[in-house]
């Protein structure tokens, strides 16, 4: 059970367990209900019947076939990549938007943005910088606009094309949040190298709309999604820019909030 | 003419100053300013442009040129917020109306986005294969394939930007 929704998940090799649930989503627990929402099927691959013949590792998501492949680490992937996409698309009671969050004074700072726009580097310069770390993943908002922790681990970019390397939020000498908090600022941003920051502050609907592009169930629950945004920025400066070396950007996100 | 806003398909969202408007039919977000909202709401049927100009001054507390009556409705048109599609232009841009008038501030705005699917606002994990692009696979779209290259919708492959 994850945010109200009822997984299951079968295998045909025990010994991949333990793999199987450090992938779940933060917070699951265990559901005594046998009615799932969800069933998921990891069928691990090796050896053949015959000498040189190779079983692929398969995954399901009910009857969709997710993963395809010889190495095990993508099939289990792309496992833990769609539960987490249906978990944020269909939450109860909550609204996941593709952001990364902090905590500073008691305020959360939100960075919405798509993969690759830089906001999991932001986050760890922001915890870096003493910021209590919330996730680099998703901003969770209930139906107030507070933002609740999704404490799975940093995901950090190496070289192109590598997979990233995961790190607790503890082994980078963060904090993890532990209660949901009004959010204290919203800050767009895409990195460009040598870029300055020197953002221009939304309006709270132009806020709402920025927020909104990076919501997971924006055409699913519409409603929900803008009632939730529209509280949370409700007295957050929501600003919008370019921004250079993270580093950089994290002390000024936080002076805002002093 | 005598235009009407549509009212059926609409998610509506009422921010002090802005109204937020979300069309089930398109998926597109639209955040109108003070001036496009309150045109939008006069839009009834039975008004054309210079009574909805009359009245808009008297919600802006100030007297309005048609000319922006006709540029929100033209905004308005282009964001399907009216019931039929309105063919009559503004006879001057917002460049124009705002050299003339000064202020902007007054000016109708509208801006649209499109509602991303689920699956474009999720987390990009490890890089995905071209045939899990190609085919469409649960999460591809917006993520990086193994010829570090963005994985494009519609089953355009793995051919966007670097990444």
């Amino acid at each position: 059970m994850s945010y109200g929704r009822e997984i299951g998940v079968r295998v045909n090799d025990p010994q991949v367990l333990p793999r199987i649930e450090s992938l779940l989503p933060p917070g699951w627990k265990p559901s005594p209900s046998p009615v799932v929402r969800r069933l998921y099927s990891i069928f691990v691959g090796g050896e053949g019947p015959r000498a040189g013949m190779r079983r692929l590792h398969l995954a399901y998501a009910n009857t969709l076939r997710i993963a395809r492949s010889a190495d095990l680490e993508a099939a289990l992937e792309a496992f833990e990549s769609d539960l987490r996409l249906y978990i944020a698309e269909h939450a109860r009671r909550r609204v996941f938007v593709h952001a990364g969050v902090v905590a500073w004074h008691g305020r959360a700072i939100v960075i919405p943005g798509r993969s690759f726009s830089g906001k999991s580097s932001l986050v760890a310069a922001l915890v870096g910088a003493g910021a209590t770390y919330y996730s680099d993943e998703y901003a969770v908002f209930d139906a107030r606009g507070r933002v609740h922790p999704f404490l799975a681990p940093m995901s950090l970019r190496g070289a192109e094309g590598e997979r990233p390397t995961r790190r607790s939020p503890e082994s980078l000498g963060a904090r993890p949040g532990t209660r949901p908090l009004p959010v204290g600022l919203v800050a767009v941003s895409e990195y460009r190298h040598g870029a300055r920051w020197r953002p221009r502050r939304l309006t709270p609907g132009q806020g709402v709309l920025a927020l909104l592009a990076n919501t997971v169930p924006a055409r699913e629950r519409p409603a929900a999604a803008l009632a939730a945004l529209q509280q949370a920025v409700l007295h957050a400066p929501v600003l919008k820019g370019t921004r250079g070396e993270a580093a950089e950007v994290a002390d000024l996100l936080l002076e805002n909030l002093e | 003419m005598k235009p009407q806003a549509r009212a059926d398909g609409l998610v509506v969202q009422e921010l002090e100053d802005e109204t937020l408007v979300y069309d089930l039919g398109n998926h597109k977000a639209h955040c109108l300013n003070r001036a496009a909202a309150a045109v939008w709401r006069l839009c009834d049927g039975t008004r054309d442009e210079a009574a909805l100009a009359r009245l808009l001054g008297k919600e802006l507390a100030d007297a309005v040129d048609e000319d922006v009556v006709r540029l929100a409705l033209r905004d308005l048109a282009r964001a399907r917020l009216l019931r039929e599609p309105r063919s009559a232009r503004p006879r001057v841009s917002r460049r124009r109306l705002i050299q003339r008038l000064g202020q902007a501030a007054a000016l109708p705005l509208v801006i649209s986005i499109v509602s991303p699917t689920a699956a474009q606002a999720a987390t990009c994990g490890a890089p995905v294969s071209p045939s899990a692009c190609n085919a469409g696979a649960p999460g591809a779209v917006g993520c990086c394939c193994n010829n570090s290259k963005i994985c494009l919708a519609g089953g355009s492959g793995c051919a966007g930007a670097r990444c």
